[in-house]
């Protein structure tokens, strides 16, 4: 039989005298139940040894988080505090005078009880009282009174638990002194800012007045009789006069929009009458381009409406002036359609497309901010302020609607804006209502014939001329020789005249010498051009000087007799008007 | 269903008396035994001379139940004759552990599921994953049918078990039953009642079912000082505490029982999967929780049946008899309080049970639980 457990042994000799007195089935019930015994013994030693190492473990595991805490407090800036509900307060993170921080007392010194309306202590009491209630964090910001260092903290309330609260505490004296002078900082920034925006528009307006006088006094001079030389200089002044008056208006509308001083007008119009008269100019300045522009109008948008038909036409005036600008063979289209409308207001779209150089990609995001073009090249190339695209923003956003660009490179542009107009109220009386889609053509300048003097000895030269400018329904008188073209100009009135060089007679240069002659008499200009197979750069000058406006290279080319057309056209309806 | 039910014993040799009642009527004859006896094919031929018609269906364990007996070194039989059921049996060989997945996917679909209703499989308790085994029967298994079933043991030796197929003990092939019929109902449940104590830990270091490091630290020299004197008794000693380990959440936590130990590269082989990054804690437990665990099985159990059960196949873990040592079939007796007197219980103590987690479930793998299988024929 094994070895008794050692308690049962001793039990059994000290009871009943020894173990060797018993028959076998007590010797085996008594095996049993010492191996009873010995499994209590070993079920208590593996729990206690059990409790032991994993007391061991936790409290290495709590001194690790220990250590991992205080690691926390040393790289923590702020104080930590956590408040019993019974009011006792314990410092987590901070030495033994931080709990002084807290503005838990009153003046007398007794702990404050919570009120909203009462002393600092009151409302910080409250505070704490809310963020348990509402269970949510609370923000509270203070001074200490009688605090030297005069220093400004803020408490961070954080519920924790069912009833206590966990406050951070941070001195925001320095973040609070530099977030004052920032402040201080912006305000004097912006006013200076809205200082020199009046100054900038009252400048403008300063210069503007004198501008107009220069302006208007030149279109009087040259009105008058003048030498070619004379008369070159005066328009020189007036192109240049007028170029520097449309920088000023571009910066006093920029200076007015910066300061907040641009008010739309809100006034009936009809928009396709706008849009013609809109177009109308810029059709004459992208003839004498060489490209053509078309307007197409979706039908179901709505023609009479309410808002700033100026405005609108100046951003469309700008996209399109800028397309003519950058666009050197092909044409450009104004789009417009409707994206929504109701009973009182409509979102239009307006698309400018054009066949011009394109913009690269990386160029198209800063487009619209301010001074910025797509190459900074393209200000010495074609000038310009580099404002009127910010200008066409800000005026689209003051509409109520956005701009934007497509484009590729080599193969055009094109500006999308949408704005927001009011339905105008009323019957729709337009006369172009019906017509949504126009070309150019609906302008007047296709009825303009102009009369047109051609000195060529050639006569396939003649025939091949006269057919090219009959087309366009101009009047064509020929005069075979100079001697003609001197006569011919004696007696009719011409527009134009194209002279070729060569011709019998007189030739060319001095059938212009003698027509310039008389003119000192009567103060007339008629504008000769040159028929020259040597386009060329340098000749210009020659023809210049030799009295004569400008030259038209052989074979002509009708996009550039299209062009040089079209300024007479637009002269002869400027005159009109 | 008629059932009848022997044991056999060196000292007392059969009881109630001699085998051979049904005889003939016998479909299934339910055999568990210690290594020893089943090694040695101990009464195999005489038992398929009394139930010729009958499949022989078992295997070796740590401990055999026979009614609310709990014996070491016994047959404990049982002939099951069914009155409007049948059983068919089929085995996959099993020679490594990397093909549990594939087995237990193979034999789930080895039998034919035209009216399959219940599946109870027998596995060997070593050599094996007994999770991607039990994962790969939940995949091959015809929607609507579950399986509960075992490990084979060795007593607390951990050294060789087997599981009979064709008449002879084979210690590496599964084997299962498929029970047909829609009269035969069958409850299942499982139940544990351990508790995890101390910290968690983080599983280091493991591969599939080898664990090697917590936190950092070898595992195994964790287990040896909780141990004490008592790591001497390795592995078994170590089922004393069991892990319990996070799965993904903690919602999800999954006890494991440890297999074998390797001094070599100081590993200890699991049951079933330890993933790295899990977090596991030692468990405890002691008899009362333990019977209160049985219970909790028993009640799952009976519960999914109108009557008591004809029948109850209980597998119970190897770790809660070394717990429970005499006070052993307390856990058997509270099982029997709720199946009442009719039901016949049989079954053994195991190396990990198999059981669905909720009536209709998916079969999962279970470590230091009991589970208990019960039949009614109606």
């Amino acid at each position: 039989m094994k070895e008794l457990q050692k308690l049962l042994e001793r039990q059994i000799k000290r009871h009943l005298g020894g173990i060797s007195n018993f028959p076998e089935p007590w010797q085996s019930f008594l095996a049993a139940v010492s191996e009873a015994y010995s499994g209590f013994d070993t079920d208590r030693e593996m729990l206690e040894r059990s409790l032991a190492l994993s007391s061991d473990e936790l409290r290495q595991a709590n001194s690790e988080l220990d250590s991992e805490l205080e690691g926390v407090r040393q790289a923590f800036p702020d104080f930590l505090f956590r408040i019993y509900a019974n009011g006792k307060v314990r410092t987590l993170v901070g030495d033994a005078q931080a709990v002084q921080l807290l503005p838990l007392h009153d003046e007398e010194g007794r702990r404050a009880k919570p009120n909203a309306e009462g002393t600092l202590a009151g409302r910080f009491a409250q505070a704490i009282l809310d963020a348990v209630r509402n269970g949510r964090k609370m923000d509270f910001e203070y001074f200490l009174s009688g605090d030297p260092l005069e220093r400004q903290f803020e408490a961070r309330i954080l519920p924790f638990g069912r009833d206590d609260t966990i406050v951070i505490v941070r001195d925001i004296t320095q973040a609070k002194r530099i977030q004052l002078e920032l402040q201080k900082a912006k305000e004097a920034a912006e006013s200076s800012s809205r200082a020199k925006g009046e100054f900038l528009a009252n400048m403008s307006h300063e210069i503007r007045t004198p501008m107009n006088g220069i302006i208007g006094m030149t279109g009087l001079a040259l009105d008058t009789n003048l030498t070619a030389e004379q008369r070159d200089f005066l328009e020189t002044v007036q192109t240049s006069a007028t170029s520097l008056l449309s920088l000023l208006n571009d910066i006093l509308d920029f200076s007015k929009i910066e300061a907040g001083k641009l008010d739309l007008d809100s006034v009936a119009f009809i928009l396709r009458d706008t849009l013609a008269e809109i177009i109308k100019p810029l059709a004459w300045r992208a003839r004498s381009n060489g490209i053509s522009i078309e307007c197409c109008v979706a039908p179901d948008t709505p023609d009479l409406l309410e808002g700033d038909p100026t405005r609108l036409g100046q951003v469309i005036v700008n996209l399109v002036g800028n397309a003519i600008k950058f666009t050197h063979r092909g044409g450009i289209s104004l789009g417009v359609k409707v994206l929504q409308q109701d009973a009182t207001h409509a979102r239009l779209q307006f698309s400018v497309s054009d066949t011009g150089l394109g913009i690269p990609q990386d160029r198209l995001a800063p487009i619209f901010s301010a001074f910025t073009q797509a190459d900074s090249s393209s200000t010495r190339k074609y000038g310009g302020t580099g404002l009127g695209l910010t200008i066409s923003q800000r005026l689209v956003h003051l509409m109520g609607g956005d701009i934007w660009v497509e484009s590729e490179v080599g193969k055009g542009s094109t500006f999308h804006f949408t704005v927001v107009m009011k339905q105008g109220r009323g019957a729709i009386d337009s006369t172009s209502a019906g017509a949504p889609c126009k070309e150019s053509s609906v302008l007047d300048e296709q009825s303009i014939q102009l009369r047109i003097l051609l000195a060529e000895g050639n006569p396939v030269n003649q025939r091949l001329a006269s057919r090219l400018l009959e087309k366009r329904g101009h009047r064509v008188r020929i005069a075979a020789n100079g001697r003609e073209a001197l006569e011919a100009t004696e007696k009719g009135d011409y527009d134009l005249a194209l002279m070729d060089l060569p011709l019998p007679e007189l030739d060319g240069f001095e059938a212009t010498a003698a027509i310039r002659d008389r003119e000192k008499h009567n103060g007339a200009h008629l504008p000769i051009f040159a028929l020259t197979p040597h386009a060329m750069m340098g000749d210009r000058e020659k023809y210049l000087a030799a009295g004569m406006d400008g030259f038209l290279a052989v074979p002509i080319s009708p996009l550039e007799l299209d062009a040089l057309l079209a300024v007479f056209v637009a002269r002869r309806m400027a005159s009109a008007l | 269903m008629k059932v009848a039910q022997y044991q056999w014993s060196e000292s007392l040799g059969w009881k109630p008396g001699p085998p051979g009642r049904l005889g003939e009527s016998a479909q299934l004859v339910l055999l568990f035994g210690s290594t020893k006896l089943i090694k040695a094919r101990t009464h195999v031929e005489e038992i398929r001379r009394l139930y010729p018609k009958a499949l022989l269906f078992g295997c070796t364990t740590a401990g055999e139940i026979y009614g609310v007996e709990v014996a070491d070194s016994s047959l404990s039989m049982t002939a099951v004759s069914f009155e409007h059921s049948s059983v068919r049996e089929t085995h996959i060989p099993l020679t490594d552990a990397g093909m549990s997945h594939a087995v237990g996917r193979d034999i789930a679909r080895s039998l034919d599921a035209q009216g399959l209703n219940h599946v109870f499989l027998l596995s060997p308790g070593l050599g094996v994953n007994g999770s991607e085994l039990v994962r790969g029967v939940a995949e091959g298994l015809p929607a609507g049918v579950t399986a509960s079933g075992g490990l084979a043991g060795d007593a607390d030796r951990f050294q060789e078990s087997y599981v009979l197929c064709e008449n002879a003990p084979t210690p590496n092939a599964v084997s299962a039953i498929g029970f047909y019929g829609d009269r035969l109902h069958v409850g299942y449940g499982s139940g544990t009642g351990w508790n995890p104590f101390g910290t968690d830990r983080i599983i280091t270091k493991s591969k599939g079912n080898v664990l090697y490091e917590f936190d950092g630290r070898s595992a195994l020299t964790l287990y040896k000082q909780y141990l004490g004197e008592h790591a001497r008794g390795l592995p078994a000693t170590a089922l004393l505490f069991p892990l319990s380990v996070g799965l993904g959440n903690d919602a999800q936590r999954v006890i494991r029982t440890i297999l074998s130990v390797s001094e070599a590269d100081r590993s200890m082989t699991f049951a079933g999967d330890i993933p790295e990054g899990c977090s596991a804690r030692l468990m405890h437990s002691n008899v009362d929780h333990l019977v209160d665990g049985a219970h909790a099985a028993a009640i799952a159990s009976v519960g999914m049946m109108e009557d008591s059960p004809d029948l109850a196949i209980l597998v119970s873990c190897v770790g809660r008899k070394l717990v429970m040592k005499q006070r052993t079939e307390e856990e058997v007796e509270v099982v029997r309080e709720v199946t009442g007197e009719k039901a016949v219980l049989t079954g053994f103590y195991s190396y990990g049970e198999v059981a669905p987690f909720v009536g209709g479930g998916l079969p999962e793998f279970h470590n230091q639980s009991m589970t208990v299988t019960a039949f009614l024929e109606k």
